[in-house]
């Protein structure tokens, strides 16, 4: 069995912020937090998904809200144990190990304070491979597993259980309800048994983000450029399987505007040096596509994310400012999202980007051509 | 007229301003009991001839005195934290992140009670005073002398934290008490530490503030005296005192706004060139651009209103190695060895200093010690030179238009010529004492950073009630409302949540009411 200790959660931490897309929040509170936790448990389980029994029920711990209200409003934090109690009540049995929220960001963190907390074992899974705006952009609902029960907690342990069988019903009534509770709650949806965690989680939502933060560090403890390690790290992943860096360069511009609870906005990026290349950047919380030079280069669900160039470090489309040195990095996004049910929720005509869904890979390859009308 | 004071660690400088015009400066060793430099300082300018004291309106003081105390834990006095929110925040008791050097000096005691308020303004718990009184027990035992209180969501609505102070007051009248929403923003653990922080100085700023009180009655100047903060602005004697925190980073800003005044740009780049670094900093509308990114102080991290600042490893003393290609400056320094180590120096240590002389940009030292040096290689290191300053400025500038730059500092002979990007270059004959200037023109400011929901109240509306607070604000600190004004809108949608949520912030400055005594 291997575990999950202290010295990895500088890693996991900063690895984490590649898999944030733009979006995910700050990391900073969560990784305080873990850090408390494992100063009592020095380690967690961490089991691969193969490690889990056929019949045993996990679930994921995650913050729904927004997180700079999370960054005010601490949690209680008892509110993850109220949420499994619940979760068990209405399974009829124990939780045997918690999932990861969604690699990247707070919810990547938050999941292991749970673990550490309640003493399970934490799954090196998650069921989106990437950041996500909404609870119903899952491989649950790809998947067709029944939402239920979603469970929510606030401060003073008020906890409600939403039943429905329609995942963007369970998004909408678990919006309306963390108003209600103040703009943050702790919730868990979905709970699955280790059989179906098989056939829809994406394994390696811990791995992965210790992987490439610690390749950004010994990169760049050795004075290299992280980029390049990285990418390579994450083509030779099962999950991934393809990485690229898009353009190396400074920010240009910014538009940022609040949209229905959405940052939503634009970003231009120039490379460096003579005949500079022009990379558009649009976002709605996460990054939605990137074009050069008027051309597609990569479109939800793919992975669009801007990093430091000096640091390696994850910077959030609401941290973008003009004159800041980032490296636009691309990831194909795990096959799940690249079916037709995975495209209708997280693709690019649901976000109003008129055009059909072409793989970062072939964009990248020299392949065919989007053009944009 | 006016007398702008910068206590510095090495030297109190000390200016008498007419209008943005120096009348007269002068440069004198900071004392171990601070009054003593200021009191040379001030004796200097004073004793110059044709200076009327009776046209001396008041004097701003800008110091680093409490920044370099709480980093070295010097002179700190033990706190009581007490957090208003449970069952919220239970998550991360105070001093979470704190070093334990740091915690050790500082924590006298922890409490997380009943109180706060929501987002959207509904109360978490209402306050609990039976808990209150039960840490009014605790402090009394323990015999400390500050409390720092701090209310979730105070920010937006004080009632809690007021109401608890005055409940500690009663039970405890010679407590100190710091209050977060008077100290940081949205935030709570940063906010929490800045109010901690400042807790643990009161007893310091008591003193410092009487010793600047005993300089000018030494001096029998009687005239009103304010200590400049953060974000260029001032405080009154009694509020430093008050809440010393808030001058932690007014060296620097005061630099930038005394470089921006004395070249009369109100939109520029300042560049600080040192010994070691240079500092570039953004003014927007005569203020400097605040950083967005969370300030450590000591290891403990801080929301405080700072100047966005990049500092880069430019400076006189940047060592220049050459491989006939490439001429490298920097970023290591000889630092302040620089006056022993440099070639002009009759040292062996070839540095951005020398290139200058060598070059023909400066007269300092012996010159005949760098007439040997390569043409080329001068070229490629003034080459170098200006690369890492275009870089810097480009990498501060807030779009692609040319902007002017101010150059200050002792380091300022490095530039010879223009720079890309930059319309020009404005140098300054006060440059070395641009601190103090910062400090004796800084105004007076007010500022508002509050949630509003758009969809309830309309985002005009919200803002022209944002706009409203933050006048009145500027107003009721002293300024004068003919020169008052906005300098500062700011929003920030809250994600994820319905409604558009966000969260405004506003600030106004004015120019100090002329005269006015308090």
């Amino acid at each position: 069995m291997r575990y999950l200790r202290r010295e990895d959660i500088e890693d996991f931490a900063l690895g984490g912020g590649l898999f944030g897309c733009g979006g995910g929040g700050d990391t900073y509170i969560g990784k305080l937090m873990l850090e408390t936790e494992m100063q009592r448990v020095p380690e967690i389980p961490l089991l691969s998904i193969d490690e889990v029994p056929d019949d045993a029920l996990v679930v994921l711990t995650a913050i729904v809200g927004a997180p700079s209200v999370f960054l005010e409003k601490l949690p209680n934090g008892g509110e993850d144990r109220r949420v499994i109690e619940q979760v068990e009540k209405e399974c009829g049995k124990p939780v045997f190990g918690i999932l990861i929220g969604e690699v990247g960001g707070l919810n990547s963190v938050l999941p292991a304070v749970t673990a550490a907390r309640l003493g399970l074992p934490l799954i090196d899974a998650d069921p989106t491979g990437r950041c996500v705006p909404s609870v119903h952009a899952t491989s649950f609902n790809i998947n067709h597993l029944n939402i239920s029960p979603i469970v929510i907690a606030d401060e003073f342990m008020n906890t409600v259980v939403i039943r429905t069988d329609d995942h963007l019903k369970g998004e909408r009534l678990t919006r309306s309800i963390i108003v209600e509770m103040g703009g943050s709650a702790i919730f868990a949806f979905c709970p699955v048994t280790g059989a179906e965690l098989r056939r829809i989680g994406l394994a390696g939502a811990v791995t992965h983000p210790i992987q490439v933060g610690r390749a950004i560090r010994e990169a760049r403890e050795g004075g290299q450029s992280p980029f390049k390690a990285v990418a390579d790290l994450l083509t030779a992943t099962p999950l991934y399987g393809w990485a690229d860096t898009l353009i190396e360069g400074k920010i240009t511009d910014v538009q940022r505007r609040s949209d229905t609870g959405f940052t939503i906005g634009s970003a231009v990026i120039h490379s460096l040096g003579e005949d500079a290349d022009r990379l558009d950047l649009e976002f709605k919380n996460e990054h939605l596509v990137a074009r050069i030079n008027g051309r597609i280069r990569a479109t939800v669900p793919d992975l669009i994310t801007v990093l430091d160039s000096e640091t390696g470090e994850h910077i959030g489309t609401d941290r973008l400012r003009y004159g800041q040195r980032v490296t636009v990095m691309l990831v194909r996004a795990p096959a799940i999202w690249r079916t037709a049910r995975g495209l209708s929720l997280l693709g690019p005509r649901g976000y109003g980007i008129d055009c059909d869904y072409v793989p970062v890979e072939v964009l990248n390859g020299g392949g065919e051509e989007v053009r944009v009308r | 007229m006016r007398i702008g004071i910068d206590v510095g660690g090495t030297n109190t400088d000390a200016v008498l301003m007419d209008g943005h015009r120096v009348v007269a400066a002068c440069k004198c060793p900071t004392s171990a009991d601070v009054r003593g430099g200021i009191i040379a300082a001030l004796r200097t300018l004073l004793d110059r001839p044709g200076i009327d004291r009776r046209a001396i309106d008041y004097a701003v003081i800008g110091t680093t005195h409490f920044t370099n105390a709480f980093v070295q834990a010097r002179d700190l006095t033990r706190v009581a934290a007490i957090r208003l929110g449970a069952p919220a925040t239970l998550a991360l008791p105070p001093f979470a992140g704190w070093p334990d050097a740091m915690r050790h000096a500082v924590e006298g005691l922890s409490a997380i009670i009943g109180g706060g308020h929501q987002f959207d303004g509904r109360e978490i718990s209402p306050l609990d005073e039976k808990a209150l009184l039960s840490v009014a027990d605790d402090i009394r035992a323990k015999g400390l002398t500050a409390a720092a209180i701090c209310s979730v969501y105070s920010p937006t609505n004080a009632e809690l934290e007021l109401r608890a102070a005055e409940i500690l007051g009663n039970e405890l009248p010679d407590l100190g008490i710091s209050l977060s929403h008077r100290i940081g923003r949205i935030g709570l653990l940063e906010r929490e530490s800045a109010t901690i922080m400042n807790a643990a100085l009161l007893d310091l700023a008591a003193h410092v503030v009487a010793s600047f009180r005993q300089a000018f009655a030494d001096l029998a100047l009687d005239i009103p005296f304010y200590v400049s903060q953060n974000d260029g602005t001032i405080l009154s004697a009694a509020t430093v005192a008050q809440t010393p925190v808030l001058t932690f980073a007014s060296g620097p800003t005061n630099s930038m706004r005394g470089a921006a005044l004395l070249s009369g740009l109100s939109d520029a780049i300042v560049i600080d060139i040192g010994g070691t670094t240079s500092d570039i900093g953004v003014i927007q509308a005569g203020y400097p651009r605040e950083s967005n990114i969370p300030v450590d102080i000591g290891g403990v991290r801080t929301n405080f209103r700072m100047p966005d600042t990049l500092s880069i490893g430019l400076g006189g003393g940047s060592l220049v190695t050459d491989d006939g290609v490439v001429a490298r400056v920097g970023p290591r320094s000889v630092g302040y060895r620089l006056i022993e180590d440099g070639l002009v120096f009759g040292g062996n240590v070839l540095t951005a200093t020398d290139i200058a002389v060598a070059s023909g940009l400066a007269d300092i030292g012996d010159a005949a010690r760098v007439r040997h040096l390569d043409q080329d290689m001068l070229a490629r290191a003034r080459a170098s030179i200006v690369r890492l300053l275009e870089d810097g400025v480009d990498r501060m500038k807030s779009s692609s238009n040319d902007v002017p730059v101010v150059l200050v500092g002792g380091g300022a002979i490095l530039v010879e010529g223009g720079l890309r990007g930059v319309s020009r270059i404005v140098r300054l004959e006060h440059g070395d004492v641009a601190n103090a200037v910062g400090a004796a023109l800084a105004q007076v400011g007010g500022e508002v950073d509050q949630i509003y929901v758009y969809s309830q109240v309309g985002r005009d509306n919200a803002l022209a009630a944002a706009r409203e607070l933050a006048l009145s604000r500027a107003m009721a600190a002293g300024a004068d409302p003919a020169t008052l004004e906005i300098v500062d809108i700011d929003e920030v949608p809250i994600d994820y949540v319905p409604g558009q949520a966000v969260r405004v912030r506003v600030k106004a400055a004015g120019n100090l009411k002329a005269g006015e005594k308090q």
